[in-house]
Order: structure tokens, then sequence, then C-alpha cells
């Protein structure tokens, strides 16, 4: 009786691949030789090494001639030499260097790209609410003209008015004012508003700019940075002089 | 002795003691017999050429079996469509030897057994041939498989119990066989 908790015989029967003591001495023998078939020939040895990239994310190897390998964990870089001369070792680090420095640069791209992404949708979400529009933005300088035609009437007719109409004229003018300046403060939203408007194209522009802009001195070269900065830094340029244009 | 040669002395080792289960998980998954000892010596000359790295892992066998399963992956299609090229009229048949190395009787019995774990879903069949035909530990199989212990034992238990009908039927037609 087959039980759920242990290994049934059938299926153990066919483990190991079905090999006997002679045919696995074969294949050792065959792997062996292939072992020192993949030192001389550099072409082959690094078609195999590459069937194991990737195989999990704690580091990258790389193998020259001579089956010297070179493994890169992260940022820290350890070295297995056998014999490998100058040369050969300056090219080593420098394709090792640029690697992590490939690495690097794309994951601190693709985490402010998902940051810009968040932002831009986080602005045009305020950007979609409803706000005041249209003919709201001409009600201060309506009070404003009445307030002023308010204070010239007044001016005339206060010296020959009663009392009475001289003190209703007087608090009309005054409340016309109050409204006015209040309108003025509410007219501080539009303003607000026409900055948020904009304010899209200028957080990206800044966020752009940093994104593209590495540590000098950290994982870059002169020659790294005459390649990524024109391309880069000046659509950055570009595209904050239009958001500045489009602000003045 | 350089650390060149420790490296394959190192290697070695495991190869003997995993080659076959990586060749035996492959055949009984359904991948051509021929190809998977290609795959397989591919998955540990590659684990050679990466080995300061491989080494220090805790279960090295188990980024053997990675680099395999994925490799297998990748050749299966492009094995098969060569196989129907140069003979339409004999497909390759999972677990054939093409070597003739397996006496015709036990190669009966591997068909069988291959039949049998076909019935199941692939992820079960994947954790039954590891757990149970290769004798590898949950830990070891979570980690090829990239799932965790508590789903190898799940999947462990309900791949012997959808099994079971199979198992009975090929016990049937082997009387000399017994159960455990």
């Amino acid at each position: 009786m087959i039980t759920n908790e242990e290994r049934t015989s059938d299926l153990a029967a066919f483990g190991g691949g079905g090999l006997n003591d002679d045919e696995m001495e074969q294949r050792v023998s065959r792997f062996r030789d292939g072992l020192r078939r993949l030192r001389e020939d550099p072409a082959e040895a690094a078609r195999v090494a590459a069937i194991a990239a990737d195989a999990d994310d704690t580091g990258a190897t790389m193998t020259l001639p001579g089956a010297t390998t070179v493994h890169v964990t992260g940022s820290g870089i350890t070295l297995n030499l056998a014999k490998e001369s100058d040369t050969t070792l300056a090219a080593l680090q420098e394709q090792m260097y640029e690697r992590a420095r490939k690495e690097d640069w794309q994951k601190a791209n693709d985490r402010l790209e998902q940051e810009r992404m968040r932002l831009a949708a986080l602005l045009q979400d305020a950007e979609d609410r409803p706000r005041p529009r249209g003919i709201w933005r001409l009600v201060p300088s309506f009070a404003a003209v009445l307030v002023a035609i308010l204070a010239g009437a007044s001016l005339v007719a206060l010296p020959h008015a009663t009392t009475l109409a001289a003190t209703i004229a007087t608090i009309t003018l005054a409340a016309t004012a109050a409204v006015t300046a209040l309108t003025a403060q509410f007219m501080t939203w539009t303003s607000v508003r026409e900055l948020n408007r904009f304010a899209p194209d200028r957080a990206l522009a800044l966020l752009h700019g940093t994104s593209l802009n590495p540590a000098p001195g950290k994982h870059t070269t002169p020659q790294h940075r005459e390649r990524i900065e024109p391309a880069h830094r000046g659509a950055d340029i570009t595209d904050q002089d239009a958001v500045q244009d489009r602000l003045s | 002795m350089s650390i060149e040669d420790d490296f394959d002395d190192e290697v070695t080792d495991v190869f003997r003691k995993t080659y076959g289960k990586v060749v035996g998980y492959l055949v009984n998954t359904g991948t051509d017999r021929g190809l998977a000892e290609e795959i397989a010596n591919d998955a540990f000359w590659a684990a050679r050429q990466h080995w300061a790295h491989v080494r220090t892992l805790d279960k090295p066998e188990a980024y053997i079996f990675k680099i395999a399963i994925r490799e297998r992956g990748k050749r299966q299609k492009a094995h098969e469509a060569r196989a129907e090229h140069l003979d339409p009229d004999m497909p390759d048949q999972p677990g054939r030897d093409p070597g003739g190395g397996d006496p015709a009787g036990r190669l009966a019995d591997r068909d069988a057994l291959i039949q049998a774990l076909q019935q199941l879903p692939l992820r079960l069949r994947a954790v039954i041939a590891l757990r149970d035909v290769e004798d590898l530990s949950v830990e070891t199989t979570a980690e090829i498989l990239g799932i965790s212990p508590g789903t190898v034992k799940s999947q462990t238990s309900e791949g012997r119990q959808r099994l079971r009908p199979y198992l009975a039927e090929f016990r049937r037609r082997q009387p000399g066989r017994s159960d455990r």
C-alpha cells in the first residue's frame, strides 16, 4: 500500500538516470576530457559559461582564456587568478568595472523612472481636479471697477446727502471694497493653478536631469560622461528653458 | 596542485553524485536521453566555469539543476524540430536511449513510468520527479523549482495521490514488484 508520506519504490527504481558504475565512469571521463578541452578553447569556454548566466541573482562571472575565473558580486569584485599578464588583467578589470557600472546605472535609472512615473501620475491626478475657471477670473477686476465707480459717486454725492444717505453710501463702499479684496485673495488660487499646470513638466525635467547626472567620480570615467551627458543633459536644459518660458 | 585543479576535482565529485540525478530528472520529465545527457554535461561544464561562485552556495547541485532545466527549455523545441526533420517517421521518444544501453525491459518500465508521470500537471510532475524519483530533499527541490518547502510538501502529497492509480496499474503488470 502506498502512503502519501513515503517515497514509492516504483519511482525510486528509476532514479539516478539509470546509469551503472561503468557507465558513470565513462561519463566522468568524458566530463574531465571536456574540462581540458575548455581550457584550450576560449570560444567554447565562453559559450559554456554563458549557459550559466543568470542562474541566480547573486553575482556574475566571467571566464578568460586559461580557464581563469572572475566573480563579481554586487559592487564588490572578487578575482580568482591563476596566471594572467598585466595587459589581460587590466582588460579584465575594465570589463568588470564596465559591467558593474552598467548594472548600477541601470538599477538607479529604473528606480528613478518608477518614481518619475509615480510623481507624474500624482501630478496628473491633481491637474484633473475641478477648480474655478472662466468668468471667475474677471470677478476681481469687475469688483475693482465697481469700487472705483462707487467711490467717485460717493465723493460727488456726500456733500449734498443727508447723514443717513452718507452712512449707507459709506457702508456700501466699504462692503464692496471688502468683497473686492476677498476675491483678489481667491485669485491666488488661480495663480497656484497656473503654476500647477506647468509643474509636471518642470518636475519631470528636474527629475530627468537628476537621473542622468551621475555622481562625479563614482563608477564613471570622463569618456563615459562624454558619451552620456551631451545627449541627455542637453535635452534637460532645453526642457527647463521651455518651462521657464512658459512660466514667464 | 593549482586552484584550478582543485576546482576540477571538486566539480568532478559533485558530478559523480549529481549527474545521474540531473539526467534522470530530465528524462523522466520528457526529455530525450541524448539531449538530457548533452544538457547535463553543459550544465556541469558551465558550473565549473563559475565554480569560484558556485562552490560557496549552500546547494551547488540545485544551481546545476537550475541551469539544466533552463537550458532544456531553450533546446527542447529545436531538438525536436531537428529530430523530426531527420526522421519524420520516427518521432523522438522521451527516455529513448540512443546508445541502446538500457535492457529492453528496463526501458519499457521507464517508458511506463514516464507515461504515468505525464498524467500529472507539470508542477506536480517536476516535484515528484525530484523528490520521489531522484530522492532529493524538500529544501533542495524547493531551491531548484523556486518554490517554498511547504509548497513542495503539499505538491508531493498531491502528486502521490494522483499517481496512485497509475502506479497500481504499473505494478499489476509486473507481479514481481512489491509495494513498500
